[in-house]
């Protein structure tokens, strides 16, 4: 199958498709392009902007999932189905997923922008803590397994290394993230994210750790820079902050 | 003799008590900015730049009037008259001000203890006033309200009132009563209206969304349903939801009756 993910020299009549989607270009005068994404033949989305020759690319990468179905949290809850109970003192690689959207970029040298973001799968929301000091989060059950399991474009594939410091036995039920700290990774269309470990303290408290690189050798972080992203959210949602980069405590229990 | 001891003609004190004052007075004047410059740093991260420089002020004045009283009292001058005067003034001037004093009292007590900051969503009750606040100043607060008016509340009055801050929790509840009829199923009833909340994305997932049958009232078998979403967008949330359930309970076959009474006609 074709790779979607990547690049696009900017014509008339471009269309590239995800499920229901349909991206399509349009060259209405000059150097001037309208932007079009249908979802079941019904236009959710268009933009105009120009492009004087062909200084500009469309850019469709994965995104973190923070824009649809618009910007509400910044946070990801993933429910594992079944939980890992994790002996005292053990460790233990497993393969979930998270959901990943589709951004669509205009790149050029100067800087990017974001046209358009899509998700592909019904987003839904979840407290985790309570209201008057919780955070909203989007919500995603992962099975868990040994191999890599994921929806295309839909979902990226976390390789999570569990490790159960505590002399107790551990349940763990959910991970929570700061979709922020979050780097992904491709491999063609597929999505990885970035290498992570969540730690289950002596105290019993969780934190999940990103690393900040590949889960695997030869992948290529998400081209488009993160930056982006950040420009197309700042100024509508104010982060409540999670404190240090990278790492995030699970305060409100896993 | 030296002239430090040299007695100023018509005065009761020496050149050097009048040096000795002035520099009382300086040393003061430098107190008083060192205080207002300390002050700055502690005062600009718990209050407004505006109440920040009001307290400043009045930090800074209070210190240069206690060096100059000091000063004054040491060359020997008689403050008795003065201060009777001033007590009589300042009585005059606390009746008058008595309510701009107590604005400004509550205004720093409001960017203390912060009930409401700049962009929250609130509700004065008592007043039945609702809407976005959008300044706080050291006498009064602006408001906008949800009709498009601006409004400005004297600081006294938002700070002793009951005041809603619905912004204040990041989730917020959505309590709607729906009636079925009496001949319809009422487990149907409750499936369609779970599934309408689990299918509307705005709705959290957890706290989990709750349908039970509240009142066997005159007209209907009355279900309450609450689900709770992100505080940001309860009113689109609750605009939504009311309508989503409508559809889903004709789609279903649901009646949702009209009041109705039964009438016996006697033979």
């Amino acid at each position: 199958m074709k790779k979607k993910f990547g690049q696009y020299t900017i014509k008339d009549g471009l269309s590239i498709s995800f499920k229901d989607e349909q991206i399509t270009l349009e060259n209405i005068s000059g150097d001037s392009y309208i932007y079009r994404r249908k979802h079941m033949g019904k236009t959710t989305s268009k933009t105009i902007f120009s492009s004087k020759k062909g200084e500009i690319k469309i850019a469709i990468y994965p995104v973190r999932p923070i824009q649809m179905p618009r910007q509400l949290a910044h946070n990801i809850m993933i429910k594992l189905d079944p939980p890992v109970a994790l002996p005292p003192n053990s460790h233990i690689i497993h393969h979930l997923t998270m959901p990943i959207e589709i951004g669509v970029f205009t790149i050029s040298k100067k800087n990017n922008y974001m046209v358009d973001a899509f998700s592909l799968s019904f987003p839904k929301y979840t407290l985790y803590g309570q209201p008057n000091m919780g955070y909203i989060c989007r919500l995603h059950y992962s099975s868990i397994s040994s191999e890599e399991k994921t929806m295309q474009y839909e979902e990226a594939t976390i390789m999570m290394k569990f490790q159960n410091k505590s002399p107790n036995w551990a349940t763990i039920n959910k991970i929570v993230m700061d979709a922020y700290e979050v780097d992904l990774y491709l491999d063609g269309d597929a999505v990885y994210l970035e290498d992570s470990n969540l730690v289950i303290g002596e105290d019993d408290v969780a934190s999940l750790f990103l690393n900040n690189k590949s889960p695997l050798r030869g992948l290529k972080e998400v081209p488009v820079a993160a930056e982006t992203v950040k420009k197309f959210r700042r100024g509508i949602l104010e982060r409540t902050g999670f404190g240090v980069t990278g790492k995030f405590i699970m305060e409100h229990g896993y | 003799m030296n002239w430090i001891e040299t007695t100023i003609p018509g005065l009761n004190f020496t050149a050097g008590q009048l040096v000795f004052a002035l520099i009382v007075i300086v040393a003061g004047i430098l107190l008083g900015k060192l205080a207002k410059m300390t002050s700055n740093k502690i005062l600009s991260s718990v209050m407004s730049e505006n109440a920040s420089n009001l307290v400043q002020r009045i930090i800074y004045y209070s210190m240069i009037i206690v060096a100059t009283l000091a000063a004054l009292s040491y060359l020997g001058i008689d403050f008795t008259g003065a201060l009777l005067a001033g007590g009589i003034l300042g009585i005059v001037i606390g009746f008058a001000t008595q309510s701009v004093v107590a604005n400004l009292i509550s205004g720093i007590f409001l960017q203390i203890d912060k009930p409401v900051s700049i962009g929250d969503p609130i509700g004065i009750i008592d007043e039945h006033l609702y809407g976005v606040i959008l300044e706080i100043n050291i006498l009064s607060t602006s408001i906008r309200t949800f009709d498009g008016v601006n409004l400005r509340i004297p600081n006294e009055k938002l700070f002793t009132s009951k005041i809603h801050n619905y912004s204040k929790y990041v989730a917020r509840r959505v309590v709607i009563t729906v009636g079925i009829a009496y001949k319809e199923d009422i487990q149907k009833a409750k499936d369609l209206i779970l599934k309408t909340l689990n299918e509307n994305s705005l709705i959290l997932a957890e706290p989990a969304p709750l349908v039970y049958v509240d009142e066997l009232a005159d007209s209907s078998v009355n279900f309450s349903v609450r689900a709770w979403a992100p505080s940001t967008i309860w009113f689109t949330v609750r605009t939504q939801v009311v309508q989503q359930i409508k559809n889903m309970l004709d789609e279903g076959g649901v009646e949702i009756p009209f009041p109705q009474r039964v009438i016996w006609q006697g033979e």
